[in-house]
């Protein structure tokens, strides 16, 4: 059965948005959704809280009514509706548009419903590149974005010795191009999140690895001991790479390379300040759009 | 120019962005990459975290879109600088917390771009009225 998700709707004051949503995200909802009222009270918004979890219990909507009350917002209280919201396929309209396209010198990334194609003489996918067969599901990784493109070109560039480390996978799309232009790498990719984790696998089978050809881990850094690796894969925002640092000091060793993406460009001063103590120096850096792409070697 | 189709506005948590709802139900009407979009926002957010930062969204008509970060809720705001927890469940008859005239008007001044108030001091009176109804007091 698909996951629902619980919402409490409520017709609001415009004033009160801010006091409203705060309110709802404290009784625990993920967030809201701020929809324009109807066309009689241009004063009027309605917020979509949404909730985790099969249902709002009697209990939790007698403890957000209570907080209404206290927070002088009880005339909300009339509005009051409670529905849920049936998981479905939001990415499916943007994946319409969705075609192969190249990326650095090597890679084609393939949306699922085009690998057909990779066995057509088609001239959109090139023969000449690794095909990266991906479902562009709920994790993060389709190639698209910039910071994807600047790990995929410096791997092409930076692949050394035998062992990779690919933190915070997402779709997988970073181990399984590295094990297909060095399918000789020791791989071990890991996740917080599960579902990115079985999406990896997915990811792997469909660009035509075996099932073990990467190790898939679901957990934190620490789920990683004993082990040193050459290259780690590091796509993540510029706070969670800082965060990671002590944890590359213990994962890495003289002349590991660590492609970092997911850097603003706005934060590059604080990501070089962050690596001030640490034995890593910036190698190469590159700037595009409002990303920088920055990769480490550790000293 | 590019013509704008739509306009989202959510209210959710600094660097937690994800593709469940309310995000990928309000994005995915529009044929956005929501996945693009919650990596953005937690890049541009990240370092907010715990706070509730609303974003507005344009959406043009090649579902490329675009969007601006809003002030935190006065309510975050008040909590932080009167380092409470969270409001009163009483407000009228429990106090939680004080908090100075200068740092309504901080708030005030931090709120003044998204707040229906021509003046700071009609902002202040918005910030003063959420810290009373949190149980906050001001002191004068």
């Amino acid at each position: 059965m698909n996951k629902t998700w619980p919402t409490i709707e409520f017709d609001v004051d415009t004033e009160h948005e801010d006091l409203a949503s705060w309110l709802m995200v404290h009784a625990g909802a993920l967030g809201c959704e701020v929809r324009p009222g109807d066309q009689a009270s241009a004063k009027q918004i309605v917020i979509v809280a949404t909730f985790d979890g099969a249902q709002l219990g009697e209990s939790d909507l007698n403890r957000i009514r209570a907080s209404f009350e206290e927070y002088g917002l009880a005339s909300c209280l009339n509005s009051l509706r409670v529905k849920s919201i049936a998981e479905e396929d939001w990415l499916a309209k943007w994946k319409e548009g969705f075609e192969p396209f190249a990326v650095g010198e090597q890679f084609m990334i393939v949306p699922s419903w085009c690998k057909d194609r990779l066995n057509e003489a088609k001239g959109d996918i090139n023969k000449d590149r690794h095909a990266i067969v991906i479902e562009p599901g709920m994790a993060f990784g389709t190639g698209l974005h910039a910071t994807t493109q600047f790990c995929l070109c410096a791997l092409e560039e930076h692949l050394q010795g035998k062992d990779l480390l690919d933190v915070g996978t997402g779709s997988g799309i970073l181990a399984i191009a590295a094990k297909l232009i060095r399918p000789d790498l020791n791989i071990i990719a890991f996740d917080t999140d599960e579902q990115a984790i079985k999406l990896a696998a997915i990811n792997c089978k469909l660009s035509g690895l075996e099932s073990d050809a990467i190790e898939l881990l679901c957990g934190t850094s620490d789920i990683i001991q004993g082990n040193t690796f050459d290259v780690i894969c590091s796509n993540m925002t510029c706070e969670d790479i800082l965060a990671l640092l002590p944890e590359y000091v213990r994962l890495s060793k003289p002349g590991t390379k660590i492609p970092c993406a997911g850097i603003l460009l706005e934060k590059r001063d604080l990501f070089k300040q962050g690596l001030s103590g640490f034995p890593f120096s910036v190698i190469e850096e590159r700037v595009n759009g409002m990303w920088v792409g920055i990769v480490l070697q550790r000293d | 120019m590019k013509k704008a189709i739509g306009k989202i506005k959510l209210q959710i948590q600094a660097g937690k962005a994800n593709p469940a709802p309310p995000i990928g139900p309000a994005l995915g009407q529009h044929g956005v990459n929501i996945m693009q979009f919650c990596k953005e926002y937690n890049a541009k957010t990240q370092d907010k975290a715990g706070m509730i930062i609303p974003v507005e969204i344009t959406v043009f008509e090649d579902r490329s879109f675009d969007f601006i970060l809003k002030t935190p809720p006065a309510a975050d705001l008040l909590k932080k600088a009167a380092n409470v927890e969270k409001g009163s469940a009483a407000a009228n008859k429990t106090k939680v917390g004080s908090i100075s005239k200068a740092k309504i008007t901080e708030i005030a001044k931090i709120k003044m771009p998204d707040l229906n108030a021509t003046t700071i001091e009609a902002a202040e009176a918005m910030v003063v009225g959420t810290a009373r109804s949190m149980g906050i007091t001001v002191q004068e």
